[in-house]
């Protein structure tokens, strides 16, 4: 059970606290609902490129990470489709630097135009480190338009291409920071050793001045049920030929999430699962094969991706995989493997709750969903599911309809 | 309730407490009857625990290239009484999470599971240790799939760089730098992999570690599980002899890899290890240098040049020596700008003494980096493995804080000077061009 306070300051910030004097530390997690799919399509990447720009210091603290390095603490920060996630970890004593450096961030950033013109270079060698130059890097940047027509998660945070962070200009950086970054689209949470009085107090302190701004929410298209199968076939530079399966699921809060969470967790969470064990170790045809959700606020993905084996056809592969989907549509499921993947579901969350930062970043995903109550009834909600919502759910999720492949050739083939 | 809110001075950043001591603590200590030393870290709150086992030897010890990680890696594969397929199903039936990795010095297992399966774990992992088979056809399935692993990661240019850099450091026929070729894994044969477990996985050749919420029925369990396996006589007190490293070669060499859309570069050499008496000076400047996001490189070529995603420096620890590398992916436009500007900084540091400013602050970095390395039992555990690894008392901790406390700049600047002179660093560069 994690306990935790909840208050809300006058210009709308939330602040959820979960106190644990068994560290010695605490997590500070800034979490802004601003993601990619808040972007203009002509300008992608932008959420990302400006999380870049929060570190390059703001009015009165002309840079960011010094004085949390000074106080013994590391800071770091992550975007997504959906939102764009800050922390810090500091020494319990030390923890009123985030409060000032935070805030002020929030306050009023730098904008100055020589971190725009190098944070500008880095994500573009960014974009080349992780998704160029990488083998099978570009797979996210073909398989988010194959899927999606409408909706935003067509294009991956990094962006549609360089060109659109190449064109980001100083004052659309402005504009973006007040319409997006307000203490009334912001929640934060802390976790570890702090009570919470002396978050009530610090909050208020350092936040509560910030006024609540107009926050830019356009309406997000929603993405409509696809009415055909959708393939690509492309070929690059790699060792490997690769398949990558996506079927449309449910969106976080839909009970069809944990189903399609137990579902890649049958056929790719373990040793004993289904893929892995027949087409990895009985056929051989792949080398390496998993199956996982995206997990996205709005309606995501559930993913198949395997490397195939040499001298294994793609159109064999394919059809395997197709084989291994039957028995669930079919619910001719084992009733020891439900089990197995509640315990396996029961023992991944306990691992992750240890950290306290993963509470922190997961009290404030629960609370911008609207529950944070959902931290501690997550694993029931696994528990709750039973084999025949399985099968339902398998025979909805793997309709040929509802299905997009990327066929990943090497180039000798 | 209405509460005002207190204009706070935003000019005057709040007040700092260094962290000045570490909670570290030892490990119980136990032994098991069959010489097997055990260690334990106690949270009463978890309702699960990690046993992490690890054995000496690692890639170092292996006669035929592979044994060891395929050991390791095939160890759950079959027992005398049960097939792979069934101890994956018993695992997973218990929710429990095993993983098994390989390095230089050591191969590791860990294992995660739910307390009330204790009993369960304990007795197939003890299984698995006490009477693995390797069966061939499931050897060869993980051989095939690590072949085709590892010709994914040829592509990448810092694997290939790190590769060429290890081989020119320590030679490519020592254990620290030798890299794979294709071949062996098709050489590597069931009898190479029984000699290497004959040899190494022995109960008193290693040690377990237990965290999380450790009962008496649960310590009594592993007393009767792992505390029983035996080992023939002729194996007990084996110790690992140090191969000898030939000389490295210094200077620079550029791999080509075509179409390459970035350069990697690596820059190091062959030093110590943490039982070394400059260890700690040398941590401290390789802070300063390359080991954390306002470390010098990182802000000249990131932060001001926009030449890399990022750029770091770090000192390992083996069992018989060190190695310092800096390594960093960059544009290929700047490769060698990206290089003058990383002798740059090394020169800097031969030649300036560091400011005091800089130097508090990445101390205050260091102790504040410590104590979230200890936060958590089985955080601990992790440390206490790596401290059983390379021979290194547990009052390595409360050493580390005196020492890094006393560096001074001085001793900044003469280390440098001792350790990095530009003409005994090897550059390797991977990329176009």
């Amino acid at each position: 059970m994690i306990h935790f306070n909840r208050f809300t300051l006058d210009n709308g910030l939330r602040v959820l606290v979960n106190s644990d004097d068994a560290t010695p530390l605490v997590a500070f997690n800034l979490l802004y609902q601003v993601g990619a799919k808040h972007e203009n399509p002509e300008r992608t990447g932008f959420a990302h490129l400006f999380e870049h720009l929060m570190f390059g210091g703001s009015k009165n603290a002309k840079n960011f990470d010094t004085p949390i390095q000074m106080a013994g603490g590391e800071s770091n920060a992550f975007t997504n489709n959906d939102f764009t996630n800050y922390y810090v970890i500091l020494p319990k004593a030390n923890i009123e630097t985030a409060f000032w450096l935070e805030s002020d961030r929030m306050l009023e950033l730098d904008f100055s135009p020589k971190t725009l013109e190098v944070q500008r270079q880095v994500v573009i060698e960014e974009y080349k480190q992780r998704y160029l130059n990488q083998p099978y890097g570009d797979v996210w940047l073909l398989l988010r338009p194959l899927t999606y027509k409408v909706h935003p998660y067509r294009w991956a945070t990094i962006g549609k291409e360089i060109r659109h962070i190449e064109k980001a200009t100083l004052e659309e950086v402005k504009q973006f920071f007040y319409h997006h970054y307000a203490p009334n689209n912001a929640i934060l949470t802390l976790s570890g050793n702090i009570t919470p009085g002396e978050a009530e107090k610090l909050s208020r302190k350092w936040f509560g001045e910030i006024p609540a701004r107009q926050v830019d929410r356009r309406d997000i298209p929603v993405e409509p049920a696809q009415k055909e199968p959708a393939t690509l076939s492309v070929r690059r530079p790699v060792p490997v030929n690769a398949i990558y399966l996506a079927y449309h699921i449910g969106d976080r809060l839909s009970g069809d999430y944990y189903c399609a969470d137990l579902i890649s967790d049958l056929l790719a969470g373990g040793p004993s699962s289904r893929l892995y064990q027949h087409l990895v170790k009985e056929k051989q045809l792949f080398s390496q094969i998993d199956a996982y959700i995206t997990g996205s606020v709005d309606p995501g993905l559930f993913v198949i991706s395997g490397n195939l084996n040499p001298g294994i056809s793609m159109e064999r592969a394919e059809a395997a995989i197709y084989n291994e989907l039957y028995p669930l549509i079919q619910d001719r499921l084992d009733n020891d493997e439900v089990t197995a993947m509640k315990n396996k579901a029961e023992s991944a969350w306990m691992y992750a709750q240890m950290h306290i930062l993963n509470r922190a970043m997961n009290l404030a995903f629960f609370e911008m969903l609207g529950d944070p109550e959902r931290i501690n009834t997550e694993l029931e909600s696994f528990r709750r599911v039973e084999r025949n919502d399985i099968t339902r759910c398998a025979q909805t999720m793997f309709s040929e309809n509802n299905r997009s492949i990327l066929y990943y050739y090497k180039e000798s083939d | 309730m209405n509460k005002k809110n207190i204009i706070p001075d935003r000019k005057t950043p709040p007040g700092i407490n260094p962290v000045r001591n570490l909670n570290w603590y030892n490990p119980e200590k136990q032994f098991l009857d069959n010489g097997m030393n055990l260690y334990i870290f106690r949270d009463s709150t978890l309702d699960a625990t990690q046993l992490n086992i690890s054995f000496y030897g690692g890639t170092y010890t292996e006669q035929k290239p592979l044994a060891a990680s395929t050991v390791i890696g095939t160890l759950q594969e079959g027992t005398k009484k049960h097939t792979a397929m069934e101890i994956a199903r018993q695992f997973d039936f218990w929710g429990s999470y095993l993983k098994t990795s390989a390095s230089n010095d050591n191969l590791d297992i860990s294992l995660f599971f739910l307390n009330r399966y204790a009993h369960e774990n304990l007795e197939l992992i003890t299984e698995i240790i006490r009477e693995p088979c390797f069966p061939e056809n499931e050897v060869a399935i993980y051989l095939n799939n690590r072949l085709e692993e590892w010709r994914i990661r040829q592509e990448q240019v810092a694997w290939l760089s790190r590769k060429h850099f290890l081989e020119r450091i320590f030679g490519e026929k020592h254990p620290y730098g030798r890299s794979y070729q294709a071949k062996d894994f098709q050489t590597v044969q069931t009898d190479d992999l029984e000699q290497y477990y004959r040899l190494h996985l022995q109960p008193a050749n290693g040690f377990c570690i237990l965290s999380g919420n450790i009962t008496a029925t649960i310590l009594n369990e592993v007393k009767n599980t792992l505390g029983s396996i035996s080992m023939p006589a002729s194996q007990r007190g084996r110790s690992i002899e140090a191969i000898p490293v030939q000389s490295s070669t210094p200077g620079i060499i550029s791999i080509k890899k075509p179409n390459a859309l970035q350069t990697a570069i690596t820059v190091g050499k062959k030093l110590f290890n943490r039982n070394h008496r400059d260890y700690a000076g040398f941590q401290i400047m390789n802070t300063i240098l390359g080991g954390y996001f306002g470390s010098r490189l990182m802000q000249n070529l990131r932060e001001n040049k926009g030449l890399t995603y990022g750029i770091y420096s770090s000192l390992s620890s083996f069992r018989f020596d060190g190695l310092f590398s800096i390594q960093g992916e960059v544009d290929t436009a700047g490769r060698d700008t990206a290089l003058q500007e990383i002798f740059y900084e090394i020169e800097q540091l031969r030649k300036e003494k560091v400011p005091d400013h800089e130097l508090q602050l990445v101390k205050n970095y260091h102790m504040g980096n410590l104590l979230q390395a200890f936060d958590g039992v089985m955080n601990k555990a992790d440390l206490t493995r790596s401290l059983l690894i390379t021979y290194t008392p547990f009052d390595y901790f409360s050493r580390l804080t005196k020492e890094i406390n006393a560096v001074t700049p001085e001793k900044i600047r003469s280390l440098a000077q001792k350790y990095l002179d530009p003409e005994s660093l090897t550059v390797v560069t991977a990329g176009p061009k």
